[in-house]
């Protein structure tokens, strides 16, 4: 399918068309004012206009709380997997990015994770490609770009008066035939203008030295970096709950009287109870060694073991650290 | 479609066997409500299961049986924390679940035409427990070559299995030394540290191999002793314990370097964990 086009004040029309298939999120203000993605209403308009949103979208196909199972009079049962389909409007091509690495832990073949690929099935990714970079933002370091938005369905890129649409998976072909007669192709004029303000996006953003990372960091297990780098760190787990690849978690229980559910909890390997033995041993005990866990665990395990960076380089672990750490800083410095 | 991987069996624990004087180690006998689910749960000896209990939560053991037991499904239970208190706490006929069975096993194909040097301490003889009685089953027997274990604790009553101990030590197919670091009355075997009793025996190095779990003080020097013995890294087996919560690979805790030690362990080599980051 070619790309398509809609004027910008049928946008309204377009995200209805998409609700007759489900649930549909866009983005709106939210009660503290910021840019959100929130169940589309009309009392809260779309906004096209925004850097990204402070939460990353990943609570969508992991959720912070999930129930995995039931308990019913002490019997474990397996919940119902929400039904319906879910449209994205206006996700980051970076946390886009981000659901493939995500994919690739949960959709692992024999230890498929049922309730991450039910809700990731039922959810279709509209990407907004960025115009205006934050000062944070490296994605062009880390294998993406302003409109890189593979793990997206559709890439959508707004110009003055039109958004241009290109689906990018089945998927996403799907969701644009259905609303195929309010859509109109594309002309090579728009196209090109879409390119060139894709590139200008580009421009602005500053790189990265994340080049060879995971073979830098296999030199520098033992480097006193990590002592000094973990130096600020308050262990609040801000990084991980805000990162859209980060996906450990926790398991445990709600139960009364037999009854009740096992959830599952976004966790943090900041947090030293992460590792913490029964026996009071633990294998992480300062933050110099669960700071290097993490920043080792993105740039180098995920290599190793899925060939992908689980970075996608949306900058709010440094935009929201309460310390002011900065994990390009320790890539720089890693192994130079 | 397979199997929702957090979905525990439905059992129920059948036995509780005090394993030791301390009384904070016990055995429990499990057995599966449904009898497909039994056959279901296909394991080899070195893996491991998490046990669940709705309300207080998950936690990882080795399965101290071997599938030669036809019905009896074993773990063994020191005392521990949380999950451990209210485990020792259910009498028989008590409702568990059973999750699993997880990890990769001991090498069992490379172990076939070997010699075996097995070395426990303490309460981590459990799925050695279940390697000696896979191995001594008259239908594996001929698999493999000679067998020594070497088996300490700290006292005669703090030795668990007591029962296949003396069962073991009547066969001539096997090579059991049983070693305290405090002898009491009556006791008339070893007394000293695993170390010694094994640096004693000299084993021959070529041809075998060694499967090693303990406390990690009586690991420490035992991969000395064994390295002085001839025992090159590729050869010493050993199993790793890390806190756990899914054990399927996805929740992030039992993570070492690129390794997970839930579905790439927690039987590895030597060899193998020379090259991850000492986090265990």
């Amino acid at each position: 399918m070619t790309e398509k086009r809609i004027p910008v004040t049928d946008l309204d029309g377009l995200l209805a068309r998409f609700q007759e298939k489900g649930a549909v999120y866009a983005p709106a203000n939210d009660e503290a004012g910021d840019v959100a993605l929130a169940p589309l209403a009309r009392s809260a308009p779309v906004i096209l206009e925004y850097r990204n949103f402070r939460l990353s979208p990943k609570a969508f196909v992991l959720p912070q709380n999930q129930t995995l199972l039931c308990f019913k009079d002490g019997r474990a049962e397996e919940p119902g997997l929400p039904a319906g389909q879910t449209v994205l409007f206006g996700v980051r091509p970076c946390d886009a990015r981000a659901m493939l690495a995500l994919d690739k832990v949960f959709l692992d073949g024999d230890l498929h994770d049922p309730y991450y690929a039910g809700l990731r099935a039922r959810t279709t990714v509209i990407a907004l490609a960025c115009t205006r970079p934050m000062s944070s933002c490296f994605c062009t370091s880390v294998g993406g770009g302003p409109a890189g938005a593979d793990g997206a369905d559709v890439l959508a890129v707004a110009l003055d008066t039109d958004l241009l649409l290109k689906p990018l998976t089945s998927k996403g072909e799907a969701l644009l035939a259905s609303a195929a007669n309010v859509l109109s192709d594309a002309s090579p004029a728009a196209v090109k203008e879409a390119e060139e303000q894709v590139r200008a996006a580009e421009d602005q953003i500053p790189p990265v030295k994340a080049e060879q990372c995971a073979r830098r960091l296999r030199e520098a297990y033992d480097s006193p970096l990590w002592e000094a780098a973990s130096r600020r760190c308050l262990g609040c787990g801000t990084c991980s709950f805000l990162c859209p690849t980060c996906h450990c978690f926790d398991i445990t229980d709600e139960v009364r009287n037999g009854t009740g559910r096992r959830v599952r909890t976004w966790d943090c390997c900041a947090y030293p109870l992460f590792t913490l033995h029964a026996s009071g041993h633990n294998p992480r005990p300062t933050p110099r060694e669960r700071w290097r866990q993490r920043v080792m665990h993105k740039f180098r395990y995920a290599v190793e073991n899925f060939d992908r960076l689980f970075c996608v380089g949306c900058g709010r672990c440094i935009r929201h650290c309460p310390a002011g750490m900065d994990l390009r800083t320790v890539l720089k410095e890693v192994g130079a | 479609m397979a199997r929702n991987p957090y979905l525990p069996y439905p059992a129920r624990i059948d036995e509780t066997i005090i394993e030791n004087e301390s009384r904070d180690i016990k055995t429990f006998r499990l057995a599966f409500e449904a009898p497909a689910n039994a056959a279901e749960f296909q394991y080899l000896p070195g893996q491991f299961a998490e046990l669940s209990l709705p309300g207080v939560g998950e936690a990882p053991f080795g399965i101290a049986s071997s599938p030669t037991e036809a019905g009896r499904l074993l773990f063994s239970v020191k005392r521990t924390g949380l999950f451990t208190e209210e485990l020792h706490s259910l009498e028989p006929g008590t409702r568990i679940g059973v999750r699993g069975p997880m990890g990769k096993p001991f090498p069992w194909d490379r172990m076939a035409g070997k010699d075996l040097l097995i070395i426990g301490g303490g309460f981590a003889f459990t799925t050695l427990r279940s390697a000696i009685v896979y191995i001594l089953d008259p239908a594996n027997r001929s698999r493999f070559g000679s067998v020594l274990a070497v088996y300490g604790a700290r006292t005669p009553g703090e030795l668990m299995y007591r029962t296949d101990l003396a069962a073991w030590q009547a066969r001539k197919d096997i090579g059991v030394h049983l070693t305290v670091d405090k002898a009491d009355e009556g006791w008339t075997q070893h007394v000293g540290v695993v170390t010694a009793v094994l640096e004693n025996l000299k084993p021959s190095a070529p041809n075998t191999l060694a499967i090693v779990c303990g406390p990690p003080v009586m690991i420490k020097f035992t991969l000395l002793s064994l390295a002085k013995l001839g025992f090159s890294d590729s050869c010493v087996i050993l199993s790793l314990e890390m806190r756990m919560k899914c054990g399927v690979g996805k929740c992030g805790r039992c993570n070492i370097g690129g390794k997970y030690v839930c579905k790439d362990g927690p039987v590895f080599t030597r060899e193998e964990l020379r090259a991850l980051p000492v986090e265990y």
